[in-house]
C-alpha cells in the first residue's frame, strides 16, 4: 500500500513538474500583435488630429475652400475615440480631450465661417455705405464709418487687446449714436455695417483664441504618455517573459534531472529484484531437491507442486493444480490434527506435523511437514506453501517397534506390557462393580520336547495353535497375552467366584489337550493353570503375577493338566524369599559382592572406551552367582537401593583407582527402576559422587531399564535431566527394543545414549525380524540423535553386520567377557582391535555399497551354516532351520534391495534366479538328508558352491553398475 | 533603437508618405468650394437590394402602417413635402424630415447631429413614439413569420434576421442613394455649357453674398454646425420657442449651442420644400431672403436673390440615371 502511495506521489509530482513547464511555456509568450494594434490605435489619433488641424489651418487660409476633409476627420477620430479601449484607465483621459478637440474644431468651423463673411462684407458694405452717406450729405457719418472701418481692420491684423477691443466697442455705440437720425433703408444698412463691425471684433479674438487653445491640445502629450504606458507595460511583459522563460528551463530542468533519478532507481530495484529472483531460484532448487513443495491457496487449492510431489503421490502436476489439497488425503486422516493445523496456519503461524496421506495408486505415505503460510500486506495468509520429508520408512519402523512394544511378535497376543495394563482398567472396573478379577498364569507341560524334536518353528506353529484356541474360549472382556516361550497370562473380569472360574479354566485346558497337527503329526499338550483373585490377594500386578505362577507350580507339581488357587497363608516362598533376602543382605555385608567390568569397543578406531560394571555375588560355597539368581528377590525392596548405591560406589572407586594409572575409561552402572525413582536417588547419587572429587562425573553412565520408564515418563526424564545438567552423569537407555521399551518414551527421554538389546544382536545374522528390528533402532537413534551401542556382539561377523547397518558401538563376548579389576588390567594391555572391523570402517561406503556387502556378509553367513550342516548331517544334531526354513534371510534382503530400486531391473532378475537355483539346490540337500543318500551329498555342496559363488559375482556387478549407471 | 521606437518610426514615415499624395490630390479641386457627388460604386447589390426592400417595409412600424419610405419618398426628392412628418397614429413628428438622397455625405446625422452615422439614425424613427413606435424584437420576431423574407435572409446574411443585419442592409441601401450628374456637378467637371449664364451669375453672387461659406464641399453643406440666427437673433419672441428650436443644446447641454443646427446640404434642394428645422419656409426665393437676413447681414436685390435660386435648382441630380 505505501508503496503504491509512493508511485502515485512521484507521477504526480513528474505530471505537474510537466504542467507547470506547459503553464510557464504560454505564459512566457509576449504578445506583440496586440501590443502593435494598441500603438497603432494610439498612433492613428496622433496623426488624425494632426492632420485635422492641418486641413482646418488650410481651410482658415483659404487654401481650402470647403469643410468635407476637415467633416471626414471629424467623423474618423469621432470613430477612433469610440473604438478607444474602455477598459483602459490611461484611455479614458484621451477620450476626454478627443470630445473637448471636436468641440473646439466645431465651435472653430463655425465661428470661422461668420468671421469669413464678415470680413468679406465689412469694407465692400463701408464703401457702399460711404457712398450713400455722402449722397445724403452726412460727411461726419462718412468720415467716422471710414476711421471706424481702418481700426476694426488693423484690430483684426494685429490681434489687438482686450483695452482696443472695449474702446472700438464703446466707438461703435457713439457711432451707432449718431446715425439714429438716418432714415430707412439707408439706417437698417448703417446698422448692419456697424453689426458686421462689432462680429469682426468679437470672432477675430474668439477665433484667434480657439486656434490657440486648438493648436495648444494636449491630446499628442497623452497619446505620447500613453504610448510610454503601453510601451512601460510591453516592457513588463517582456521582462515577465524572461523570468518565465528562466523558471520555465529550471522546470524542464528539475523534471529531467528527476526522470533520470527516479529511472535509476527503477534500474537499482529491477537489479536488485533480479538478484534476489536469483537467490531465490537457489534456494527454490535447494529445496526441491531436497523435499516435496506444494503451494496452495487460502482454500487449500494446489496453485504449485515441485516433481518430488509429484513423484510422492503418484499424480501429475496437471492433475493436481487447481485440484484441492484434500485429493491426497488418507480415508483415516485425525480430524484434530487437520483442525489444529488450519487453526494455526489461518492465523499466519507455522505449523509441523507429521501426516499420513494417500498417494494415486492407493499406498499410504508418511511425510513430516511443515506448513509456512505467505502473508499479504493485511498480515492475513494469501497462500501456503507445505514443505514435506517422506518419513515413511521412520513411520513404519516406530510403527512396528510399538506393536512389539504392546504385542507378541509370534501368536499377536498383548505381551507382558499391553496386559499390565489391561490389568490396571479391569482393576478400576472391579473396583466399581465389586466383582472379583481372576489372574490366571499358564503354562504348557512338556513343550520343551516338542521345541527339540520338531523344531523352533514347529514349536511356534504350535504355541500359535494354542493362543487361538486360548482366545478361541474367552469372552471378549478377558485377556489373554504371552509373556514369553510357553508362558501365558490370562485376566478374567467379572468373576463371582473362584467355582465359576473353574468352568472357563477346564473349557481351555480341554481346547488345549486336543491334539494338534504339526508337521503331518499328531502331538498333544496339556496346560497347567495357577490363579489368584483380585482382591482377596490384594497386591500389585507383578506381585499377583507372581503368586499366580506360584499356583501354577503346585499345579504342576499336582500332576500337570491341573489348575490351582493361589492361597497366600501357605505361601511358603515368601518365607524362603525373606531367609534369601536376609542371605543377600549379610552377602553385601560381609563384601561378598564385587564388580566385573565388561569392556566397550569402537569398531571404527579400535579403542576401548568404557566398560560396563555388572555385579556379582563370589559365594563362598556355590561360587560365582550371576545376578538374575539374586536381583530379581531383591526387586522392590530397601536392599535394592543399597545395592544400587554400593554398585555406584564401588564403579567410582574403581574410576578413581584408574585414574592413578592414568586409564580413561566410561563406566557403565545398572540402576533399578525402583532404586531410580527412589525418592533419595538424585541427592545419594550427589553424596557419592562428593566422596570422589578426582573423579570427572562424564565418565559415569547411568544405564537405565525401559520398563523404569513404563512408571512415569515425566518423572524419570526429570531425574534424567537432573542426573545429565546437575551433576554432570551420562544416561542410556538399556536393553532398548526388548518390547518393553516404548518409542513415544524414546522421544520423551533425553537420555544420551541407546543400548540395542543383545537379543536381536544375537539372532540378527539368522532371523530377519531380529535384523530388521536392529536397523530401524540404529535408524532411530540416529533420527534422534543419540549415541549408540550393541550388546550381545558375539562373533566378528556380528561386529561387521553393525558397522554396515550404521552402529560402530560394541560390546560382547566378540569383544571379551566381563572380568575382575584386576584382570581388566592385563586384559587392556594384551587387547588388539579387530583388524577386520577397523579396515572395514577405515572407508566411508555408499548405500549400495552398505547394501551389497551386508548382503554378502549374510549370504557367507548362511552359506557357511549350510556347509557345516550339511558336513554333519549324519550327526542328526541341532536344528535344522538353515536347511528347512523358507523364510532364508537372503530372500529378505533380496526382496529389501528390489523394493528400493537401487539396481537395474536386469541384475535383479539374474540375482533372483541365483538365488532360486541355490535354494533348489538347497532343498535337494534336504531330500537327501531326509531319505539318508548321505553320499549324494558331497557333490551338491560343490554345486551349492558354485552357484553361491555365480550369486556373489552377480552382486559385484550390481555394485559395479549401480556405482557407475549408464 | 527598441521596437517601440521602431514603429514609431514606421509610422512617422508612412504618414509622411500618405499626407504628401492625399495633398496633391487636393490640389487640383482645392479652391473649388462645391465638389461633385462621387459616382457609387455598388459593394454589396444583394444587401442594396434586401435594404431597398426592407426600406419600405411597413412591418418595421408599430402598428404596420409607416416604412422609412412613409416619410422618405424617392420620387418626390426623398423627403415627404409636408411640414413636419406624420408617423403611427396620425402623430405629427418635431421637426421637418430631411432627403434621405446622398444622406451617407452628411457628417452626422439629424438636424442636431446626434446621430454619428446611419445606423445610429435608424434606431431614432424606429423608437420614436411619433414615428415608427417600433423596437427591433418585435420587428425581428415578425419579419421571421415571412418564410420568404426569411430565405432571402439566409442567402444574404449566414445568420439570417438580426437586427443588425436589417440595419445593415438598409444602411446598404441609403448609401447607395446618390445624385450624381446634376447639371452643376456637369459644370464642375468641365461642361462649361451645362448651366446657363444667368445660372452662373446666381454661382458668382452665391459664392459672394458668402452663402458658400458653409454650403460648401460635395453636399452644399452638411458637414458642420451653425446657429440659426448669426448676425439677428431669428427667434425673438421665445415664448414661442420650442425643445426641437434649441438644436444642438439638447444633445450638448452647451449654451453656446442654443439654436444650432447642422447646416443642411442643398442638393436636390429644389425638390425638398418646405425648408428649414421647422419646415416654415416654402418657397426657396423666401429662404434665401431669410439666409441673407439673419445669417449673412446682408440685404440682397431681389434679383440677386432669383438669380441665386436659379443656380440652386441646377443642384438637382440623377438616381438611378433619371432625372429627379
Amino acid at each position: 500500500m505505501k508503496k503504491r502511495i509512493e508511485e502515485i506521489a512521484v507521477i504526480a509530482f513528474l505530471i505537474s513538474l510537466f504542467g507547470i513547464a506547459t503553464e510557464l511555456y504560454l505564459y512566457g509568450e509576449v504578445d506583440y500583435q496586440r501590443h502593435q494594434r494598441r500603438i497603432h490605435q494610439v498612433i492613428t489619433v496622433q496623426q488624425t488630429v494632426s492632420l485635422l488641424i492641418t486641413r482646418l489651418l488650410m481651410v482658415e487660409n483659404d487654401e481650402m475652400s470647403h469643410f468635407d476633409s476637415v467633416a471626414e476627420l471629424e467623423v474618423k477620430l469621432e470613430q477612433l475615440q469610440k473604438q478607444l479601449a474602455h477598459e483602459e484607465a490611461q484611455l479614458d483621459e484621451l477620450r476626454e480631450h478627443i470630445n473637448d478637440f471636436l468641440i473646439l474644431v466645431s465651435q472653430i468651423k463655425s465661428s470661422y465661417v461668420v468671421y469669413r463673411n464678415s470680413s468679406l462684407f465689412f469694407p465692400k458694405g463701408t464703401l457702399l455705405l460711404r457712398q450713400q452717406l455722402l449722397a445724403q450729405k452726412e460727411t461726419e457719418l462718412a468720415d467716422a464709418i471710414m476711421q471706424l472701418e481702418r481700426k476694426v481692420l488693423l484690430f483684426v491684423v494685429d490681434f489687438a487687446q482686450q483695452e482696443q477691443k472695449d474702446a472700438l466697442l464703446r466707438e461703435i455705440q457713439l457711432i451707432e449714436l449718431k446715425g439714429r437720425h438716418l432714415s430707412e433703408p439707408l439706417h437698417d444698412d448703417f446698422q448692419r455695417l456697424l453689426n458686421h463691425a462689432q462680429v469682426l471684433i468679437r470672432y477675430a479674438g474668439k477665433l484667434q483664441d480657439l486656434n490657440k487653445k486648438l493648436l495648444d491640445n494636449s491630446i499628442i502629450k497623452i497619446t505620447d504618455q500613453v504610448l510610454l504606458v503601453y510601451e512601460a507595460d510591453f516592457q513588463h511583459d517582456i521582462d515577465k517573459a524572461a523570468w518565465v522563460k528562466k523558471w520555465f528551463y529550471i522546470s524542464i530542468f528539475i523534471l529531467i534531472v528527476s526522470v533520470i533519478v527516479f529511472w535509476r532507481q527503477l534500474r537499482q530495484a529491477l537489479k536488485k529484484q533480479q538478484s534476489l529472483n536469483r537467490s531465490l531460484e537457489f534456494q527454490k532448487r535447494a529445496l526441491d531437491e531436497h523435499s516435496i513443495v506444494s503451494i496452495t491457496d487460502v482454500d487449500g487449492n494446489i496453485t504449485y507442486v515441485n516433481d518430488q510431489f509429484c513423484r510422492a503421490t503418484g499424480y501429475s502436476k496437471e492433475e493436481l493444480i487447481g485440484n484441492n489439497h484434500r485429493i491426497i488425503k488418507a480415508e483415516d486422516y485425525s480430524q484434530t490434527q487437520i483442525k489444529s493445523m488450519w487453526d494455526t496456519i489461518v492465523q499466519g503461524k507455522v505449523w509441523h506435523g507429521d501426516v499420513k496421506n494417500k498417494a494415486k495408486q492407493g499406498h499410504y505415505f508418511w511425510v513430516r511437514t511443515t506448513v509456512v503460510p505467505m502473508l499479504g500486506q493485511d498480515n492475513k495468509p494469501i497462500q501456503y506453501i507445505a514443505i514435506r520429508t517422506d518419513i515413511t520408512e521412520n513411520i513404519t519402523q516406530q510403527n512396528m517397534l510399538e506393536k512389539m512394544a504392546h504385542y507378541d511378535v509370534l501368536t499377536g497376543l498383548p505381551n507382558r506390557v499391553l496386559v499390565a495394563d489391561r490389568f490396571k482398567q479391569a482393576r478400576s472396573h472391579c473396583k466399581r462393580s465389586g466383582t472379583k478379577l481372576a489372574i490366571c498364569f499358564l503354562d504348557l507341560d512338556d513343550f520343551k520336547p516338542i521345541n527339540d524334536n520338531y523344531g523352533h518353528e514347529a514349536g511356534d506353529k504350535l504355541l500359535l495353535e494354542i493362543a487361538n484356541r486360548i482366545q478361541s474360549h474367552l469372552r471378549e472382556d478377558d485377556t489373554v497375552a504371552r509373556l514369553g516361550g510357553d508362558e501365558f497370562v490370562l485376566i478374567l473380569n467379572d468373576v463371582a467366584s473362584f467355582e465359576q472360574c473353574k468352568q472357563t479354566l477346564e473349557r481351555i485346558q480341554n481346547a488345549v489337550s486336543s491334539p494338534v497337527m504339526i508337521n503331518h503329526q499328531s502331538c498333544q499338550v496339556s496346560m497347567s493353570i495357577g490363579v489368584t483373585l483380585y482382591p482377596n490377594d490384594n497386591s500389585d500386578f507383578d506381585t499377583l503375577l507372581r503368586h499366580a505362577d506360584k499356583a501354577m507350580y503346585q499345579a504342576k507339581l499336582a500332576g500337570k493338566h491341573c489348575y490351582a488357587l493361589f492361597n497366600p497363608e501357605r505361601d511358603l516362598q515368601t518365607i524362603e524369599k525373606n531367609q534369601r533376602l536376609t542371605a543377600i543382605r549379610q552377602a553385601l555385608e560381609t563384601q561378598h559382592f564385587q564388580l566385573y567390568y565388561q569392556p566397550k569397543v569402537s569398531m571404527v578406531t579400535g579403542a576401548v572406551f568404557g566398560v560396563e560394571a555388572l555385579i556379582r555375588w563370589i559365594h563362598p560355597d556355590k561360587g560365582v552367582i550371576p545376578p538374575l539368581d539374586f536381583l530379581p528377590i531383591v526387586e522392590k525392596t530397601e536392599l535394592e537401593i543399597t545395592i544400587g548405591n554400593w554398585v555406584i560406589e564401588q564403579a567410582l572407586k574403581q574410576l578413581d583407582e584408574w585414574n592413578k594409572h592414568a586409564i580413561k575409561l566410561e563406566m557403565s552402572v545398572n540402576i533399578a527402576s525402583y532404586h531410580l525413582l527412589g525418592e533419595t536417588f538424585c541427592t545419594d547419587l550427589e553424596a557419592i559422587l562428593a566422596k570422589y572429587p578426582t573423579v570427572d562425573s562424564k565418565y559415569l553412565q547411568l544405564e537405565i531399564l525401559e520398563t523404569s520408564a513404563l512408571e512415569d515418563v515425566r518423572r524419570i526424564d526429570s531425574i534424567i535431566e537432573i542426573c545429565q545438567k546437575n551433576l554432570g552423569v551420562k544416561v542410556a537407555l538399556d536393553d532398548f527394543g526388548t518390547g518393553y521399551s516404548s518409542l513415544t518414551h524414546l522421544r520423551c527421554l533425553s537420555a544420551d545414549t541407546i543400548k540395542i538389546d543383545q537379543s536381536f544382536v544375537r539372532d540378527m545374522l539368522d532371523d530377519p525380524s531380529d535384523s530388521a528390528i536392529v536397523e530401524g533402532v540404529i535408524g532411530l537413534a540416529s533420527a534422534f540423535n543419540r549415541e549408540l551401542i550393541a550388546e550381545g556382539v558375539e562373533t566378528e561377523e556380528h561386529g561387521l553386520m553393525l558397522l554396515m547397518m550404521g552402529c560402530k558401538k560394541v560390546q560382547g563376548y566378540g569383544v571379551a567377557k566381563p572380568m575382575s579389576s584386576e584382570a581388566v588390567l592385563s586384559w587392556l594391555e594384551d587387547y588388539q582391535p579387530n583388524s577386520r572391523w577397523v579396515q572395514y570402517a577405515s572407508r566411508p561406503r555408499s548405500i549400495l555399497e552398505s547394501k551389497i556387502d551386508l548382503f554378502k556378509l549374510v549370504a557367507h553367513y548362511w552359506m557357511k551354516k549350510c556347509l557345516y550342516k550339511i558336513e554333519s548331517m549324519h550327526e542328526m544334531s541341532g536344528s535344522m532351520s538353515v536347511m528347512a526354513n523358507k523364510a532364508c534371510p537372503l530372500e529378505n534382503w533380496i526382496n529389501q534391495i528390489k523394493q528400493q530400486q537401487l539396481f537395474p531391473d536386469k541384475k535383479l532378475q539374474q540375482l533372483e534366479k541365483a538365488y532360486k537355483k541355490l535354494l533348489q539346490i538347497r532343498d535337494e540337500v534336504y531330500v537327501c538328508y531326509q531319505k539318508s543318500e548321505y553320499k549324494q551329498l558331497e557333490t551338491k555342496a560343490e554345486a551349492l558352491k558354485t552357484v553361491f559363488e555365480d550369486m556373489i559375482q552377480i552382486v559385484d556387478q550390481m555394485l559395479e553398475s549401480g556405482l557407475h549407471p549408464k | 533603437m527598441n521596437s517601440k521606437q521602431r514603429i514609431n518610426h514606421i509610422s512617422i514615415a508612412l504618414f509622411s508618405v500618405a499626407v504628401a499624395v492625399c495633398e496633391s490630390v487636393f490640389a487640383q479641386q482645392i479652391h473649388e468650394p462645391i465638389q461633385p457627388i462621387p459616382v457609387y460604386s455598388n459593394q454589396h447589390p444583394e444587401r442594396v437590394k434586401l435594404g431597398e426592400r426592407l426600406f419600405h417595409d411597413a412591418r418595421l412600424s408599430k402598428d404596420g402602417t409607416v416604412s422609412c419610405a412613409s416619410c422618405h419618398n424617392l420620387t418626390t426628392g426623398g423627403d415627404d413635402g409636408r411640414v413636419v412628418s406624420i408617423g403611427v397614429g396620425q402623430r405629427k413628428g418635431d421637426v421637418n424630415a430631411p432627403t434621405v438622397f446622398n444622406c451617407a455625405l452628411n457628417f452626422r446625422q439629424f438636424w442636431d447631429g446626434r446621430a454619428r452615422d446611419l445606423f445610429d439614425q435608424i434606431e431614432g424613427p424606429i423608437h420614436n413614439g411619433k414615428e415608427m413606435a417600433s423596437n427591433w424584437p418585435f420587428i425581428v420576431n415578425r419579419l421571421k413569420q415571412d418564410a420568404e423574407l426569411v430565405a432571402v435572409f439566409q442567402t444574404v446574411f449566414v445568420d439570417g434576421i438580426t437586427a443588425k443585419n436589417i440595419k445593415t442592409a438598409i444602411v446598404a441601401f441609403e448609401e447607395s442613394l446618390l445624385t450624381p450628374n446634376s447639371r452643376f456637378d456637369r459644370y464642375l467637371r468641365g461642361q462649361t455649357e451645362a448651366i446657363t449664364v444667368d445660372e452662373l451669375k446666381g454661382y458668382r453672387l452665391f459664392q459672394q453674398y458668402g452663402c458658400i461659406s458653409c454650403h460648401q464641399g460635395r453636399l452644399v453643406g452638411g458637414n458642420l454646425f451653425q446657429k440659426l440666427g448669426v448676425m439677428q437673433e431669428y427667434f425673438t419672441d421665445m415664448e414661442k420657442v420650442r425643445v426641437a428650436d434649441l438644436g444642438r443644446f439638447n444633445v450638448t447641454q452647451q449654451p453656446q449651442d442654443r439654436f444650432v443646427f447642422k447646416v443642411p446640404g442643398l442638393r436636390n434642394v429644389a425638390l425638398t420644400a418646405p425648408y428649414l428645422h421647422d419646415g416654415s419656409v416654402y418657397s426657396l426665393q423666401e429662404v434665401v431672403e431669410i439666409m441673407m437676413k439673419y445669417q449673412l447681414g446682408v440685404r440682397a436685390p431681389e434679383k440677386d436673390v432669383a438669380l441665386i435660386v436659379q443656380f440652386l435648382k441646377t443642384l438637382t441630380g440623377q438616381y438611378q440615371g433619371k432625372d429627379l
